[in-house]
This record gives C-alpha cells, structure tokens and sequence, in this order.
C-alpha cells in the first residue's frame, strides 16, 4: 500500500506524461500554451520508452519474413534484448560449403558461445574436387535443435570418404540429400543417426556401388518415415527403393512425390504400395522414352 | 486385366494397386511421353472405386508429349489410341462410380490435343463418344451419352 501511495507521490516521467500507462513517445519539451500568453516552455526529463519485447520480436520477425539480413544485423547490435531474437532469425538457416566450413569453426571455436542452437536448417554443399573437413562433419552432430538437413553438391568421386564420421542430431526430421554426392551406403550411415527422420527427398544419379555392399541396407535404419517422401530422377531405382522397404519399423509417408523414368515403375509401385493406410496423396512423373520399352512391332501387335 | 507379356513390356506388367491405398485423397499422374504404352494409368485407374478408396476426392491427370517426340500425331494416335480409348473408359467409370465426388481433370498437353479430338472419330466408330477434356468432366450431356 505505501509503496502505491510513494508511486502516486513520485510518478515516473513516463507515468506523469501520459497517465494511463499506455506507450507513448516521450517529448522531450512539454509545450503548454495559453489563449493569453505566448507558449511556455516547460522543459522535462527525457526518457527512452521500453518498447515491449513482443512488439521488438514482431517487427524483427517482419524483417526476417523479408529476408532483411542487413537490417536484422543492425538490430542485433541494437540492445542486449534484442541479440536473442535477431540471432534466432540470422542463424535459422546455416549454410555451407567445402570452403567455408573452417570459417565457422574458427569463428566460433568455442562451442558453449556458438549459435549452433539456433540453427534450424543446415544445407551443406560440396563439391568435388574440395577436400571436405572431417572436424566439421564431427561438429555438425552440435546444431542440436536442427530440423532440416540439405546435402547438395556436385562432382564424380565421392567426397565423402569417411561417411560415417558424419554425425547429425536426432532433431533432424527432414533430410534432403542429392545423391550424386554420396553412395547408397552413406546415405544409410546419415540416415541411421536419425530417429525422428520424417520426410525424406532423393534427387539426381545415386553413385554405382558394389551390390553386395547393398544387401540389408536398410535394416538398420529406425525413422519415423511418416511425412513426405520425395524421389526424383535416378532415385526411384530398385537398389534405393529396396532400401527403404528394408527399414524394420516400415513406411508411413502420408504424401509420395515420384519422378523417374519407366523402367522405375515397378520399384515406385513397390513403395507406394508400402505406404499403405498411411498414404493420402500420391504424385507421380513418369518420362517414357524407349529403351525399356517394346519394340515397334511388339507393340502394334498389342494395339491389333 | 494386363496385358500380355510381350517382348520388352515387363515394366508394365504390373501397376499400382491403389484398393491397397485405401485413404488415398488425390492422385496425379502427369506423363510426358515419347514411347511405350500408357496403359499402366487405365490399370492404374481400374482399381479405383468408391469402396475400394472411398476417400478419394482428386484426380489429375496430364499428358503430354515430349518435347523429344518429334513425329507426326498420326503416329502417336497409332500407338496410344487403344490405351487412350481405355483411359476413356476408366475416367467414365470413375466418374459416374463416385457420382461426381470426385474433382477429375484430365489435361492434354501438346500432342495429345489434336490426337485425342482425331481420336473422338474412332471413339464414334467403334460406339464410344467419350471425349478426354482439358476441363472437368463434369457435363452430365457427355455422361449421358457415355450411358
């Protein structure tokens, strides 16, 4: 109760301008005029409104909706209530390639003071050619509330020597990986540290292994596997879809988008199939052509 | 029923099965076709039914030629006119199966166009007027002539 009556004695500038608590822009000079006289200049003490910290979150949250960055880096050095949420939009995606990978690290060799929290997306390109830095696919397991992992790149030998050195964290749910840069095999030994895998995407030419290499790939693999799955190009192919159907727990994709070539049909109907109940809406692009297919002959002979 | 085994035709020997499928919603096959049969689709579209998929409520359809096919329709009509006159058919049955609550649309890119209205004076020949329409195949008229 005193502590009321001592607040209504002695009202804070903010309180003795505007009265009713709400937000406003503080004056510096409080101009009051007569009818009679001349204005009077009544000086007051400046003060710097709080802006509320939903209202900062709303406007950053606006800048990152429009890709802002420049803004949003200026924002972060605005106010130490401020750091945290332009950090959260600056650091959402994270993205790298086979030069760029050791600037993280030595930008932030301390792994407590990096924002690797804050990374939702980490897309990782390589290309061939560039050495790939093993202490970064060792570190890369730290982005532990990452939700989607994009692997793209480029180039005919596998950069990926040592594939399972490779360790993400059992947050990812989506993966999307370009299978022109690693083999059958990779993919299994990425896919296999992710439990909560839900939607999967497979484009380009997967990389030729040794066949009995192939045998149970898929046995070890634990996902969820009940999002989207996407295969495009060469990735419809038997020995990838015979991968996934050897996943133990099964296929619960409720969206499939197949684009292949024909000789992948029965492989995709293989899987579609698998999805059984789970399935709700099936997209699929075929491109014939006429390697696979029955000669001119054959076929008229089935049109007759 | 599949078609024979003919030299080569194995990728084609089976289809989906979509009675295993039973929530599907939307289904959307999209072809660009330079050779081989389409025949997989109206296999496709045979095991579709209200019983079989009872939630199903889209089906797209989109054929096209492609761009490396580059033979005069008459030739394309000679190789897919059965499979599209089967296509008719499955649409039709599917159509007038689900009593129209099914958003069907079936596209005819470039090629399939021109081969498909030359196709309609074979539909009338041989006693089917079902015309494949880049719209809805909605009209109760062309139903009723299907019937």
């Amino acid at each position: 109760m005193g502590s009321n009556t001592s607040k209504a004695e002695n009202p804070t500038p903010y309180e003795r301008q505007t009265g009713n608590g709400l937000p406003s822009i503080t004056s510096a000079i409080d101009l009051t005029t007569s009818t009679t006289e001349r204005p009077i200049l009544v000086e007051t003490r400046t003060t710097i409104p709080r802006v509320p910290q939903e209202i900062a979150d709303e406007v950053l949250d606006h800048l990152a909706t429009g890709s802002d960055f420049k803004t949003l880096r200026a924002c972060a050095l605005v106010s130490k209530s401020w750091v945290l949420s332009s950090r959260r939009h600056l650091f959402h995606t994270a993205r790298f390639t086979s030069r760029n990978m050791d600037r993280w690290l030595e930008t932030f060799p301390v792994l407590e003071e990096s924002p690797v929290h804050l990374v939702r997306e980490l897309h990782v390109q390589i290309v061939g050619g560039h050495c790939v830095h093993e202490e970064f696919f060792q570190y890369t397991r730290w982005f532990t509330n990452a939700e989607k992992v994009f692997l793209s790149g480029f180039g005919r030998a596998p950069p990926l020597r040592t594939p399972s050195l490779w360790k993400l964290p059992q947050s990812i749910t989506s993966l999307t990986v370009n299978m022109g840069v690693v083999t059958l095999v990779q993919l299994r030994d990425i896919m296999v540290h992710l439990p909560n895998l839900d939607n999967l995407s497979l484009s380009g030419s997967p990389i030729r292994v040794d066949r009995s290499v192939l045998l149970g790939t898929g046995t070890t693999l634990r996902g969820r596997f009940g999002g989207k799955l996407m295969l495009r190009d060469g990735c419809a192919r038997k020995d990838v879809v015979d991968m996934l159907l050897g996943i133990p727990t099964g296929l619960y994709f409720t969206e499939v988008d197949i684009r292949c070539k024909p000789q992948c049909l029965l492989s995709t109907v293989r899987i579609v199939e698998a999805c059984g109940n789970a399935l709700v809406k099936l997209s699929y692009t075929i491109t014939l052509h006429g390697k696979s297919h029955p000669s001119r002959s054959s076929w008229l002979w089935y049109v007759n | 029923m599949l078609p024979p085994n003919v030299g080569g035709l194995e990728p084609f020997e089976r289809s989906f099965d979509f009675a295993k499928l039973p929530n599907l919603q939307e289904v959307d096959f999209e072809v660009h076709w330079v050779s081989g049969t389409l025949l997989w689709i109206p296999i496709a579209l045979s095991t579709l039914g209200p019983s079989a998929t009872p939630r199903l409520s889209v089906i797209r359809l989109e054929l096209a030629r492609s761009p490396a096919f580059d033979r005069p329709t008459e030739t394309l009509i000679k190789f897919l006119g059965n499979d599209l006159r089967r296509l008719a058919d499955e649409v039709a049955r599917i159509e007038l199966g689900f009593k129209g609550g099914v958003k069907l649309t079936v596209i005819r890119g470039p090629g399939f166009e021109e081969a498909s209205n030359a196709l309609d004076v074979s539909f009338r020949f041989c006693g089917s007027r079902f015309v494949i329409s880049p719209v809805l195949i909605h009209s109760p008229q062309i139903l009723q002539q299907y019937r």
